[in-house]
């Protein structure tokens, strides 16, 4: 799977999950950079993400990202 | 010794300028000796505690790099937290938990086996608290869990890492400060640069400023009410509550000021703890705007892990880990049921307002923004005022009684006590408010930090006098120093 | 490194020049409006220390304030007569006010109001906090220095570097009476009174109010010195245990003074334990008589004192 599919999709998941269409995500976006992510919601798209890619995170995986581009790295990795 | 006393001053003079004399290599071993003479002035013998904390992390820290085996690491690691753990429960909530159990235990005694006569009494250990245990406990076990993560390296210098946790201008109430953060500054010397060290010592008098003028004058006022609070109708003690929270935010916004305004001195950066909590329309905001070096702990080492490991929970994965965090929070505090409801309130509020978020959003965008802004801040400042009677009373059962008083609405006048007093608090809280509103709204608008030489020497010299015409100068403990 | 040392040298000065500057102004001001009053809490400290000439002078706190009337007793004994109780303060203030007294004048008798529980009023930092800050503005005068040094000398310090020290949280009240804003009750002689009554059910019921936690070594010792002073002098002391409502706890040091005010050769006068006063309409809150308490319990103490 690309990068730039993955990160449409994670865009997507985000929209819908977020409830704002104006979300537009880029490999450096952090939760700094979108106003309704928080550590609130933060877990409701990892769970979306998981489904949706029908894979399983580790706990020390979640908890190492810095950037949506280091989750898509992760997510690519799983699925390949 | 407390920031506010002449020994302090003393003893800061001498540390800033033989500081700024040595060789780079140098400064941070006279930080330590410092340090360590700043603990053992207060603690003679109880540092002996802390030490042996420090010595306990460095070691696991060190071992769970160096350790090949992911099994053995976690040995260590989980070897380390229990060690920390152990000591801030045997220090400060070994008694609390002892007489919790006993009255359990006495009354499923007298419930079941109708023996009331045999009551057990509580089994309690009469220890002194050390300094700032808390904060140390808690910066280790950060410390620890990075270091296990891997996203931290293990300190190598023993010596840096016994700084990292006593570093003086923190040790007593924080802010709890994250390795990767403070423990690199300690490797680099420092040299004497003018316009930072004006800075520290700007933020230090605008700390002051809050702590001797504000916090301490409302003192004066809410302890009058509070020792009597039986006698004390509901107006006052509504008001009361809301100077309480005034106080305590002068207080330890004022103390944070100072400790982070002595590091600046030193040439250290500190993490800030405060950004104008009152200003949240929420809060969800409020608890990203206060004592934020704990919140964030909290939120980091506690909560991402719980929701996380019940994420297939759904939403109840955040609203629980939600409430055991701000019930730990609160319990941080200290051995008290009053800092568990505390934290629960807290947890209640932030659950709701997780679960109508879509909702508030919708009715958000149908309203002007002023009246957003206005209802959402006046809302999360009342709601905290009245999660504070349980932080500020002595018991459950006196907080209690404080909120049935407030809202039996008796009749009579508000309690207004020395007119002086009302006077100088209302200057205080006054400027506080007109400054702060001027930092969120137009932070263009300075006057400590004017570009202008007149205006902040004017500023300067406005605050020095107003603290010695308004301040009240009893030497008093900060709040948070208990904690 | 060289130029930053000369830029923060030169900022400091400036700094240090512009402090001193407003300080002195701001002070000096402030200094004016203080000396300038003529009613109010500070008068009556500003008074003792400076003009208190009477033949019968009264010392105390609040208690000597509202409840000694000094006309009443110019007219029974025939002398001069006036009030220097202040509100708050203790022994520790009493004594160095007596001591200035001395400086200037000598006065045939001395009436010291005391508290059934004196020894546990405002005790260690509180009386000494309060003493300060009442004479602080006077420290010009050595017998108030020298008192105020040997308590805590951080506060000569500060009151030389900075000239608004010593009106530290009296701002409000100088302005007030400067202003107009504030208006004292009628000072009759120092003597301040109170009228009516706002005693409620609840402070008739509460106990014990006036009670002795602890015993304060300090507090006894000032007490001691102050009669020792008067001695010395050869001045007539009497102590007085003024009129109490029965919120009187079971723990008093009033035996204690008793026995050191006799040791001295002096008169002790227990007035907390008469009848006469028993009666709630001569309150006016649960610690001070009213104009009407006052003046039937001066009377009683004139009599007192012509009787022996």
């Amino acid at each position: 799977m690309e990068k730039a599919d993955a990160l449409r999709k994670v865009q997507e998941i985000f929209i819908d999950i977020l409830d704002n269409d104006d979300i537009v995500l880029t490999y450096n976006s952090s939760a700094n950079d979108v106003d309704e992510w928080d550590s609130l919601n933060h877990i409701q798209l990892v769970v979306a993400i998981e489904k949706a890619f029908k894979i399983r995170f580790t706990s020390q995986e979640i908890q190492r990202w810095k950037n949506v581009g280091e989750m898509l790295d992760c997510i690519i990795a799983k699925n390949a | 010794m407390l920031f506010n006393s002449f020994e302090f001053i003393a003893f800061f003079t001498i540390i800033a300028l033989i500081y700024y004399l040595l060789p780079k290599s140098l400064q941070w071993i006279w930080l330590l000796i410092g340090s360590i003479f700043f603990y053992m002035y207060s603690q003679l013998a109880l540092i002996i505690i802390p030490l042996s904390i420090i010595i306990i992390t460095y070691l696991c820290g060190y071992y769970i790099e160096k350790s090949a085996v992911e099994k053995r690491k976690k040995y260590i690691y989980l070897a380390g937290i229990i060690a920390n753990i152990s000591f801030l429960l045997l220090l400060k909530y070994f008694n609390f938990f002892s007489l919790t159990l006993t009255s359990i235990f006495n009354s499923v005694n007298t419930a079941f086996f109708k023996s009331a006569e045999q009551t057990n009494h509580p089994f309690l250990l009469n220890l002194a608290v050390p300094l700032g245990i808390s904060y140390i406990t808690f910066q280790a076990m950060g410390y620890l869990i990075e270091v296990y993560r891997g996203t931290h390296p293990a300190e190598k210098n023993f010596g840096h890492f016994i700084t990292y946790l006593l570093f003086f201008p923190k040790i007593v109430a924080g802010p709890v400060e994250r390795a990767h953060h403070f423990l690199p500054q300690i490797k680099t010397g420092k040299s004497f640069d003018y316009d930072t060290i004006v800075l520290g010592l700007r933020l230090m008098l605008w700390g002051f400023f809050k702590k001797l003028v504000i916090a301490d004058r409302l003192e004066l006022y809410n302890s009058s009410v509070l020792d009597n609070y039986s006698h004390h109708n509901s107006i006052t003690l509504a008001f009361t509550a809301v100077l309480c929270a005034i106080q305590l935010y002068a207080d330890f916004s004022g103390y944070t000021d100072i400790a982070l305004g002595l590091a600046k001195v030193l040439g250290f950066d500190l993490t800030p703890n405060f950004n104008r909590p009152f200003f949240s329309k929420s809060i969800t905001e409020f608890w990203r705007k206060w004592h934020i070096s704990l919140s964030k702990w909290f939120l980091d080492y506690v909560y991402t892990g719980v929701t996380i490991s019940l994420r297939d929970w759904g939403k109840w994965s955040p609203i629980f880990a939600l409430n055991i965090t701000f019930i730990l929070l609160g319990l941080w505090h200290g051995p008290n049921w009053t800092f568990v409801i505390f934290g629960m309130l807290q947890g209640l509020a932030l659950t709701l307002e997780f679960l109508t978020r879509k909702s508030r959003k919708k009715l958000r965008e149908k309203l002007p923004v002023a009246v957003n802004t206005l209802v959402g801040v006046f809302i999360t400042f009342g709601y905290f005022c009245f999660s504070l009677i349980f932080f500020r009373a002595n018991s459950v059962k006196q907080a209690l009684t404080i909120i049935g008083k407030i809202f039996q609405a008796s009749k009579g006048s508000i309690f207004i006590g020395s007119v002086s007093t009302m006077f100088y608090a209302i200057i205080g809280v006054t400027i506080l408010f007109i400054t702060e509103y001027f930092q969120e709204n137009h932070p263009k608008f300075l006057l400590i930090n004017n570009r202008h030489r007149i205006v902040r020497h004017a500023t300067y010299v406005t605050l020095i006098l107003l603290i010695i015409l308004f301040g009240v100068f009893n030497e008093s403990q900060f709040i948070y120093f208990k904690f | 490194m060289k130029s930053n040392l000369i830029k923060a040298v030169k900022s400091l000065a400036i700094f240090i020049l512009i402090l001193f500057i407003a300080d002195r102004a701001i002070g000096y001001f402030i200094e004016k409006l203080y000396f300038k009053q003529k009613t109010g809490d500070l008068y009556q400290t500003t008074y003792a220390i400076k003009q208190a000439k009477q033949k019968i002078l009264i010392f105390g706190a609040s208690r000597a304030m509202h409840q000694y009337v000094p006309d009443i007793l110019e007219q029974k004994l025939h002398k001069s007569v006036y009030n220097l109780g202040r509100d708050g303060r203790n022994m520790i203030y009493h004594y160095t006010v007596f001591s200035q007294v001395l400086t200037y004048s000598h006065p045939d008798l001395i009436i010291i109001d005391v508290l059934p529980n004196e020894y546990s009023w405002k005790t260690r930092k509180e009386g000494e906090d309060g003493m300060i800050s009442a004479l602080l503005p006077y420290i010009d005068y050595p017998e108030v220095k020298a008192d105020i040094g040997q308590i805590r000398r951080s506060d000569i310090i500060l009151s030389g570097i900075f000239k608004t020290y010593a009106y530290n949280s009296n701002l409000a009240q100088i302005f007030g009476y400067n202003f107009g804003v504030l208006t004292a009750s009628k000072n009759k002689k120092g003597y301040e009174p109170l009228y009516g009554t706002k005693l409620t059910v609840a402070d008739l019921l509460a106990p014990g109010l006036i009670n002795m936690p602890e015993m304060n070594e300090e507090a006894r010792n000032y007490f001691k010195a102050f009669l020792n002073k008067a001695k010395e002098n050869n001045i007539k002391v009497c102590v007085v245990v003024s009129p109490v409502l029965p919120v009187i706890g079971s723990k008093n040091c009033i035996s204690d003074m008793r026995r050191i005010t006799e040791g001295y050769g002096f008169k002790f006068y227990d007035f907390s334990k008469t009848g006469a006063f028993a009666d709630n309409s001569l309150y006016y809150d649960q610690f001070h008589l009213n104009d009407k308490g006052a003046t039937d319990f001066t009377g009683d103490l004139a009599d007192t004192l012509l009787a022996k």
